[in-house]
């Protein structure tokens, strides 16, 4: 087990002291920036699946372009990036990026339930699996946060 | 040449905006999440140009992305976007000093294949 003391690196010295409960704290903000991001994502798609395709090419795309922008649904999907960005904010203002980084993989999760509950796409196994597996590894990335407090100064 | 080189790029430009969002993060410092915290923190973030640098990596990141898409099955680009998760780990550990431990690799590592495996099953 490392002390601070045998760090050759010491992130402290670039981000504010946090002690691990504060750090922990703040990664339950990542609750509503998921929730706030995948939801936009899911109007984005309802927005999206009103307007129809289109060619990627600059005339298709003009053409489109004011039904995109005149869409309601797209208007809240955005508003849900944005609110999910000022989450994930709050989150990275404590939190060591490569603790939070990964936990942002559970938006998988979010999504295959949002996309099944609402827009009734199909939940296959190999979604389950994949979910799973990503929990399993979300929660070793969580516990790889070693306690610090007690050690310091 | 195969447009899955693309990739490089895109993982390239979206993590390190993920990289100057921190560094931004680091400088405005942490903020309560009430209300009144946020209305004061709100114009510290909105003006600091290493946030603008940030999403300005999205929006290069997203070109490329969308590049790829064009030539490349979801089904085969998604997965190996899936890489970005330890490219921002290791951007971090070498920028901004963050302690990564092989813990903390071995989590990222069962992420990725989980993602990996969520994505082989789009498109």
């Amino acid at each position: 087990m490392l002390t601070p003391d045998q760090l050759e690196y010491d992130e402290r010295a670039h981000a504010p002291h946090q002690t691990r409960a504060a750090i922990f704290k703040s990664l339950l903000l990542l609750i509503p920036a998921i929730l706030s991001s995948t939801t936009g994502q899911l109007f984005l798609k309802m927005g999206m699946s009103q307007v129809g395709d289109f060619d990627f090419t600059l005339d298709a795309i003009l053409a489109v372009l004011p039904q995109v922008i005149y869409n309601p649904f797209i208007w809240i999907g955005f508003i849900g990036f944005v609110g999910g960005t000022i989450f994930w904010l709050g989150v990275i203002s404590r939190a060591p990026l490569s603790l939070a980084y990964p936990i942002l993989a559970l938006s998988y999760f979010v999504v295959v339930l949002e996309a099944w509950l609402i827009l009734g796409e199909p939940i296959t196994w190999q979604l389950l699996v994949g979910v799973g597996i990503i929990f399993v590894g979300v929660v070793v990335v969580g516990l790889s946060e070693e306690n610090r407090d007690e050690v310091k100064e | 040449m195969n447009a899955l080189w693309l990739l490089i790029p895109a993982i390239l430009f979206s993590t390190t905006g993920e990289l100057f969002f921190k560094i931004g993060m680091n400088r405005v410092g942490s903020f309560e999440f009430s209300g009144n915290a946020i209305r004061a923190v709100l114009p510290r973030i909105v003006l600091n140009p290493l946030i603008w640098v940030g999403f300005i990596g999205f929006g290069l990141g997203a070109v490329f992305w969308l590049a790829v898409l064009s030539r490349v099955p979801l089904s085969l680009a998604y997965p190996i976007l899936a890489l970005s998760y330890f490219v921002v780990v290791i951007e971090a550990w070498l920028f901004l000093r963050e302690r990564v431990t092989w813990k903390r690799l071995l989590g990222v590592a069962i992420i990725v294949v989980g993602v990996v495996i969520v994505g082989m099953g789009e498109g």
